[in-house]
């Protein structure tokens, strides 16, 4: 409640992913009243079928107490029906589409609100989806035929990275399952090839035909070749004499920090793909480690994009797998990084912000609901006009019919410092809803303090309020007039005279 | 030095948030000049609170306006309060004493920013109901030009009806009402608009639809240049009759709409209302609310509910006649945001016993069901050049 009205007018994403999950968790187990308010505080963006029948379901036993709670009702669950109606037509990928069910329009009517038909959402098209064949195209038919084909790759080096540079050529469009794109046939192309450069002439050609095989492709094309590179080295490498498990080490740490983590948007494969860099730190600890390091160093001195998800890989590869050099933890890496992320995370970073102390006993049933009450209330702050309505139908539901636990959320919410408008609409509801007689002392306070603030709107509410509810009104103090006013106001008396 | 531009953008902020209401009051002496005073000495910070919360709503690159409570509206209402706060001791000065609570209650009347309307309006709020005239049955699909590429402009249906101002024969049946709990209540009125914005890509001009209905008592042609709706203050969905006219009793009532020639439904106009609630302002209001005429409630000694929450009137057997809003489906203007309604429209309906003792009274020959419907395509007034 505090970080919403905190900043008038602006939506918190913090209080909203909250306030969901108060509806998700709490739903049954709050007033069913506070519940419904907390419902129509969640925005015009936020419904959920499930939860709207258990809310609006909950309210059955409301009915028939007053009039006036009836019609509150009813208004609630047209309103909370009515949010069905914001089927976005248009795409929107960011708004909810889900639909209204049998049940809850059943839930609705029995509340007194008005039957409507399901809406159905929109269904999204596909924008990706090419709208023609491109084999069907005869232009195309060279590149069907070529497709069924393999290429002619010479043996040993110069097929390696003929095979790598001719894969590096695949458009996302064409087919995996044809000859000429086939990933095993790739794997196979290289692996072998390498295994033969390895056996005949040592680790050191090995890898640097690695190398050579690596530069042919581009680091934003997929790179699991050299996952199932390094997979199949590592399985052929009982002989330790001939540095096969070196070229493995070597072939999965390059798998690792040239595969995209993120499904993409990182540099280096990630927490998804550790077990790459655990793989290759068992086969050849210093080759890995050398390989990891040298993969960093360059980065370092690339552009600034190159950057992200670097920091992010290395700390879940050496949680997976640290390495027996020094500053080879993750706590390490984060020690070292904390001088330099202290300055560029917002704020002050510090330990002990809050603590959590968790409690004996469960919290007060009434505590719940005050603080649900609370937040509902506390949706006055929100900006967009609709939210707004919404918010002060909420107040309305809950001054009607739980009239002692709104005020104490109402106080509450008044006790910050809430511009004139929006003090104005909530002690309107507060005149026009309040049943006679149950105007609490700490409301009635709080309406004492403000039948003496500089805003007049506010004040002239409160004291209408505290006197029809029969409480001594405070005389509004003498606010100092503008002097413009002044000026203008005598001469306007002189002229009158 | 006060910079003349700063004072003219502090002049516009204050007529726009509050020159209504400032008008409404008879423009009390200095009140907007102090007013301006207070907003331009913050006018730097205001502007750049505003900024901060547009671009925080505003889908990026959208030209449309989220329709907020912006810092300007509050920070000028703020300072409109504490103005008018001080008016009493201003008064004083002037030698103008009185019950301070008296002069203070006086004031505020015309100055409060009332929400009570829009709230109203938002209690009103149904899913968006099928019932309307049987000729108005295609409009059931909203907006198909979005969807439907080779869709032509205008809407034949709509183009159809375009000059048709009344109704005859089958087609002028009364219209029922098909959702419970109002099942075969007398649709009194119906007001309904569909529209898109323009987009720049793919390149495409707003459009329109607007359609109108309602009963009316012409005892011939209607007349040139009218509308099957007037327009009234939205007085009695708030207020008994005898308070709006305390000349008024049934019996006036009875002789006043069986001799009188008009439409039976009127839509609210908030123009002179206190407060001056405005759909650009404050709380916001739902785009159509419709009220039934003066006498009709009279005649039928029907009284909002206490409180007045909803636009419902009540007799002694319940609800009498109620007015439905809706705002439904969401479009935006190309830039996936804000979304906001491409579906407003509202109803008045009346309890099926009420309309028949009206319907007696009038001559049921004498009430016919008149309608309007136009189209539109291209810039709205008040657009960009591009009409977006």
């Amino acid at each position: 409640m505090n970080v919403w009205l905190a900043e008038l007018g602006f939506e918190d994403a913090r209080v909203q992913t909250a306030l969901e999950e108060l509806l998700e968790t709490q739903t049954s187990a709050a007033d069913p009243i506070v519940v419904a308010a907390l419902r129509m505080a969640a925005g015009s963006e936020w419904r959920r079928p499930n939860i709207d029948l258990e809310v609006l379901t909950r309210l059955q036993p409301e009915v028939g107490r007053t009039s006036q709670a009836d019609a509150v009702l009813t208004s609630v669950a047209n309103n909370i029906a009515a949010s069905y109606d914001d089927q976005p037509l248009m795409y929107a990928s960011e708004t909810t589409k889900s639909v209204a069910t049998a049940d809850l329009i059943d839930a609705v009517v029995a509340l007194g609100g008005s039957a409507f038909a399901v809406r159905e959402a929109r269904k999204d098209k596909d924008e990706n989806n090419p709208s023609f064949d491109r084999r069907t195209d005869p232009a195309d038919l060279l590149k069907v035929l070529e497709s069924r084909q393999r290429p002619v790759l010479p043996a040993g080096r110069d097929g390696a990275i003929s095979a790598a540079r001719d894969y590096d050529n695949k458009d996302y469009r064409d087919d995996v399952g044809e000859a000429r794109w086939s990933f095993d046939a790739l794997v196979n192309a290289i692996g072998w090839r390498v295994l033969e450069t390895t056996q005949s002439d040592g680790a050191e050609a090995g890898i640097e035909l690695l190398d050579d095989v690596a530069r042919e492709i581009s680091i934003y094309s997929e790179n699991l070749v050299f996952a199932a590179v390094g997979e199949g080295l590592a399985e052929r490498c009982d002989d330790t004499t001939t540095g096969v498990n070196t070229v493995a080490s070597y072939c999965l740490a390059l798998a690792y920090t040239r595969i995209r983590g993120g499904g993409g948007w990182r540099n280096f494969a990630g927490r998804e793909r550790a077990d790459l860099w655990v793989t290759a730190y068992a086969l050849d600890p210093y080759t890995a480690e050398r390989k990891l390091a040298a993969a960093v160093g360059r980065t370092a001195q690339s552009n600034s994009v190159a950057f992200y998800g670097v920091t992010q890989a290395i700390i879940s590869a050496f949680a997976a797998q640290p390495t027996a050099s020094a500053g080879g933890t993750a706590i390490d890496c984060w020690n070292a990084a904390y001088d330099v992320l202290r300055v560029r995370v917002p704020g002050t970073p510090a330990r002990g912000h809050h603590t959590y102390n968790p409690t004996t006993t469960p919290d007060k049933f009434d505590d719940l609901n005050d603080a649900l009450a609370t937040l509902a209330v506390a949706s006055i702050s929100q900006g967009m006009r609709a939210d707004l309505r919404r918010a002060l139908l909420a107040v309305t539901l809950l001054l009607t019919c739980r009239p002692s636990i709104a005020q104490t959320a109402l106080v509450r919410v008044l006790e910050h410092p809430l511009d004139a408008a929006r003090i104005t609409w909530l002690l309107e509801v507060v005149r026009d809803c309040l049943p006679s007689g149950q105007l609490t002392d700490e409301m009635a306070a709080s309406l004492m303090r403000l039948a003496q603030t500089d805003l007049l709107s506010v004040r002239v509410l409160a004291a209408e309020i505290l006197a029809a509810h029969k409480k001594p009104v405070p005389v509004p103090p003498a606010t100092e007039p503008a002097a413009r006013v002044r000026l203008a106001f005598s001469q306007f008396v002189q002229e009158h005279e | 030095m006060i910079d003349r531009d700063d004072f003219l953008r502090a002049q516009a902020m204050v007529a726009m948030a509050i020159g209504d209401r400032l008008e409404l009051a008879g423009e009390p002496p200095g009140f907007r000049g102090a007013i301006t005073d207070g907003v331009l000495v913050r006018l730097d910070s205001i502007n750049a609170r505003f900024r901060d919360q547009f671009d925080h709503l505003r889908a990026p690159s959208s030209r449309r306006i989220p329709d907020a409570y912006y810092a300007d509206e509050l920070e000028t209402e703020n300072e409109l309060q504490k103005v008018g706060a001080g008016l009493r001791a201003a008064l004083a000065l002037g030698g103008i004493l009185g019950d301070p609570f008296e002069i203070e209650r006086s004031i505020a009347a015309d100055l409060t920013p009332t929400g009570v309307w829009a709230r109203r309006s938002e209690a009103s709020r149904v899913p968006r109901p099928t019932t309307r005239p049987a000729v108005f049955e295609w409009s059931l699909h909203p907006i198909p030009w979005v969807e439907d590429k080779d869709f032509e402009w205008p809407p034949a249906d709509a183009e159809a009806l375009t000059g048709v101002r009344q109704l005859v024969g089958d087609q002028a049946e009364r219209v029922r009402v098909g959702e419970v709990p109002f099942t075969d209540w007398v649709q009194l009125g119906f007001v309904e608009r569909q529209g898109t914005f323009g987009t720049r890509y793919p390149k495409s001009p707003g459009r329109q639809v607007l359609l109108m209905s309602g009963l009316e008592v012409c005892a011939g042609s209607p007349p040139a240049n009218s509308g099957p709706l007037s327009e009234l203050p939205p007085g009695l969905w708030a207020h008994r009759y005898t308070d709006l006219d305390s000349g008024l009793d049934q019996a006036r009532a009875r002789v006043a709409i069986a001799a009188s020639r008009m439409p039976l439904t009127a839509l609210v106009s908030y123009e002179q209302t206190l407060g001056a609630p405005s759909k650009d302002r404050g709380l916001g209001l739902h785009q159509f609310c419709l009220t039934p005429q003066l006498e009709i409630v009279a005649f039928l000694d029907l009284r909002p509910e206490t409180p007045a929450l909803r636009h419902v009137l009540i007799d002694d057997h319940g609800p009498g006649i109620v007015c439905r809003q809706w705002s439904s489906y969401l479009i935006h203007g190309g830039n996936y945001g804000p979304l906001e309604p491409a579906v407003v429209g509202a109803d008045l309906i009346i309890r099926p016993d009420l309309f028949d003792t009206v319907e007696a009274t009038i001559g049921a020959d004498r009430i016919d069901l008149g309608l309007t419907v136009r189209h539109h395509q291209g810039p709205e007034p008040g657009d960009g050049p591009d009409g977006q």
